[in-house]
């Protein structure tokens, strides 16, 4: 079964050491990998994470990555050139946009 | 939900066209931001009209709806963007017998208690639930 053109769209709100972070980037390389578009938005305690080596490696990849815009001028978060910040009509567009959406908190 | 067969089943269930999130919010708003977050986000999908929001409260997280939530944090969350979820004119879902229930005084908000029966019915009623 061919993926290639499907589009997920992920919701991350924990902080990058918790295990559900990592399933949430498990998830996006498996979806990148079979040539699934893959739309992930970190929001509340991922912020965090934005950095994070293996979400920016999947990014190389084709994720596309936004971070809350509001979360991160509260946080003092310069993420700007690491991810594409965004109000929460994002987030609608991931639950309406997409074929699928999945929210790891 | 590791590998191709996790990606399949998630890709090809299929979706209703009324699109619908349930908020499942079982954080200590006395002591977590991420109560008042999770509103906050729950309201500004609501605002969309493109998808219908459900807030369900359960254990210390009942507390969000308390008449006097000044020792909340981020209190100013809950006046702000509660009130959005209630001009829907859907209830507020709180868990049925919770003892914060008896906490919260003489709350603004509209609510209904709901067992966990119930809750397992509108989870499965919804295409998306969030848990915070």
């Amino acid at each position: 079964m061919s993926f290639r053109g499907k589009k997920l769209g992920l919701l991350v709100s924990v902080r990058p050491e918790h295990p559900n972070f990592q399933r949430a980037l498990k998830l996006a390389a498996i979806a990148l990998a079979e040539g699934v578009s893959v739309y992930l938005y970190c929001i509340d305690e991922a912020l965090a994470g934005v950095t994070d080596p293996h979400l920016q490696a999947l990014k190389e990849r084709g994720l596309r990555l936004f971070a809350c815009a509001y979360g991160a001028q509260r946080r003092n978060l310069a993420l700007s050139d690491k991810a594409i910040l965004a109000g929460l009509t994002m987030v609608t567009d991931l639950i309406s946009g997409t074929d699928r959406f999945v929210s790891f908190n | 939900m590791a590998g191709v067969a996790g990606l399949e089943k998630i890709l090809t269930t299929d979706s209703s066209l009324n699109l619908n999130i349930l908020f499942i919010i079982t954080g200590d708003p006395r002591t977590s931001p991420r109560p008042a977050e999770a509103v906050r986000i729950a309201a500004g999908i609501e605002a969309s009209r493109r998808v219908v929001v459900r807030i369900y409260f359960r254990g210390a997280a009942v507390l969000a709806l308390s008449e006097y939530p000044d020792d909340l944090v981020d209190d100013e969350n809950y006046a702000r963007y509660l009130p959005i979820i209630g001009e829907s004119g859907r209830p507020i879902y709180v868990e049925s017998g919770s003892p914060y229930l008896d906490e919260i005084g003489e709350t603004a908000f509209a609510h209904q208690k709901i067992t966990d029966q119930e809750l397992a019915t509108l989870s499965a009623e919804n295409n998306y639930v969030a848990r915070f």
